[in-house]
């Protein structure tokens, strides 16, 4: 076994540190905060791990998405990148106060598929990706902005979304090719911890 | 990787503090780890998951944290749960008593178990959370240390392979039970 734990392990250590680096990185989160010294594009792409909900369901769909068999990620993001974009564009025009509870319901959701390991109908699938792409999207809304700023921030946050779902699930559908129980089982494992941040996330928020 | 993640860790770091994300973090990852009836009642979660194999071994994992984080969210929200601490004694007793006794109930029964016991630890975890702590960071640091337990106690479980082990192993569980009295009888303080 602990050969196996060697044999199978690089890919899963490329991932687990990138995981947790986000999540360390999504700890001190305030929306819509900027980075100083860092360009309009940059600031926008490092939006969604600046704010925990949003690295709670990428990492969610993420690994959802690289449990899905057969492995095939265009269908997800002809359906993830159009309503992120069009969500996006919105906020230029409108304002939009999304919820947090929502948003971490999503992650709950896209926690829970990963935990159980069973894979959706496409369509449902799609409705709940859809559903995630547009709540993040128009939850990541420029406030101090406009113009040229505002459009390249808001294209750094649909290249972050789509870089950070992708990624994850590239790497979990290499891991799971692997065809190592053990990464199934902790995957499922770390599924159950995203439900479980995302439930007492869930309380904190409904306690303020 | 290593340096960006320490860069990252290190970033916001307050000393002696438990506000910010790292206060946030060490508390939530503290805080599983600095009772001995946590302690013994998590890793009795993986001893008995390994004991009875798969897929127990990966379904109490599992079960627990979910559940917890549902009892936690009970305590943070302020829900009362009658008594939790002799519930959490009482974990310790019966986990312990099932590894010792090398007890094999049908899957749905264990889960049961370890998700009713999961409830209290997580109530004392919520109810006992810094006011200044980051939410986030602090249910990161919780869920990730109770994990962790977990695993530990699923390697050293793995050792029920050899018959030395399984001797080794249903001692560990009769340790844990003897334990868990000792906190039901306030022979030891949580």
């Amino acid at each position: 076994m602990i050969r196996n734990l060697t044999n199978a392990a690089p890919r899963l250590r490329r991932v687990l540190p990138l995981a947790i680096l986000f999540l360390a990185l999504g700890a001190d989160a305030r929306a819509h905060t900027t980075m100083p010294g860092a360009g309009d594009f940059v600031n926008g792409m490092l939006h969604p791990v600046t704010v925990p909900a949003h690295v709670l369901i990428l990492l969610g769909f993420g690994i959802a998405l690289g449990q899905r068999k057969p492995f095939k990620p265009a269908h997800t993001l002809a359906v993830f990148a159009p309503c992120a974009a069009i969500a996006l564009a919105l906020t230029v025009r409108f304002n939009f106060t999304i919820p947090q509870p929502a948003l971490i319901g999503v992650a709950l959701c896209a926690g829970t598929l990963v935990a159980i390991g069973r894979q959706l109908p496409f369509i449902a699938w799609a409705v709940l990706v859809a559903a995630g792409a547009a709540g993040m999207a128009l939850d990541s809304g420029v406030e101090n902005g406009g113009g040229a700023t505002e459009v390249r921030m808001l294209v750094g946050t649909l290249v972050g979304l789509t870089v950070l779902f992708f990624t994850t699930a590239f790497y979990t559908s290499l891991a799971l090719e692997q065809k190592k129980k053990w990464l199934d089982i902790g995957l499922r494992i770390a599924g159950s911890w995203i439900v479980a941040i995302s439930l007492l996330m869930l309380a904190f928020a409904l306690r303020k | 990787m290593l340096p960006l993640l320490l860069i990252a860790l290190t970033a916001t770091a307050s000393a002696h503090s438990e506000s910010g994300t790292i206060g946030g973090f060490t508390s939530g990852f503290a805080h599983p780890l600095s009772g001995l009836d946590h302690i013994v009642a998590m890793v009795a979660v993986g001893l008995w998951g390994a004991y009875l194999g798969a897929p127990a071994m990966w379904l109490l994992p599992v079960v627990f944290p979910v559940v917890m984080a549902f009892g936690g969210a009970l305590g943070v929200l302020g829900v009362p749960v009658p008594a939790v601490e002799k519930c959490i004694a009482l974990s310790g007793i019966i986990l312990g008593l099932a590894v010792a006794f090398a007890a094999k109930p049908p899957l749905w029964i264990a889960a049961v178990i370890v998700g009713f016991f999961a409830i209290f630890h997580g109530h004392a975890h919520g109810t006992e959370l810094p006011k200044s702590a980051n939410a986030m960071t602090y249910a990161v640091g919780f869920v990730v240390a109770t994990g962790l337990l977990h695993l530990c106690g699923i390697a050293f479980g793995l050792l029920v392979r050899w018959p030395w082990g399984r001797v080794l192993v249903r001692t560990c569980g009769a340790a844990i039970a003897v334990i868990g009295t000792g906190f039901l009888f306030g022979m030891f303080k949580a």
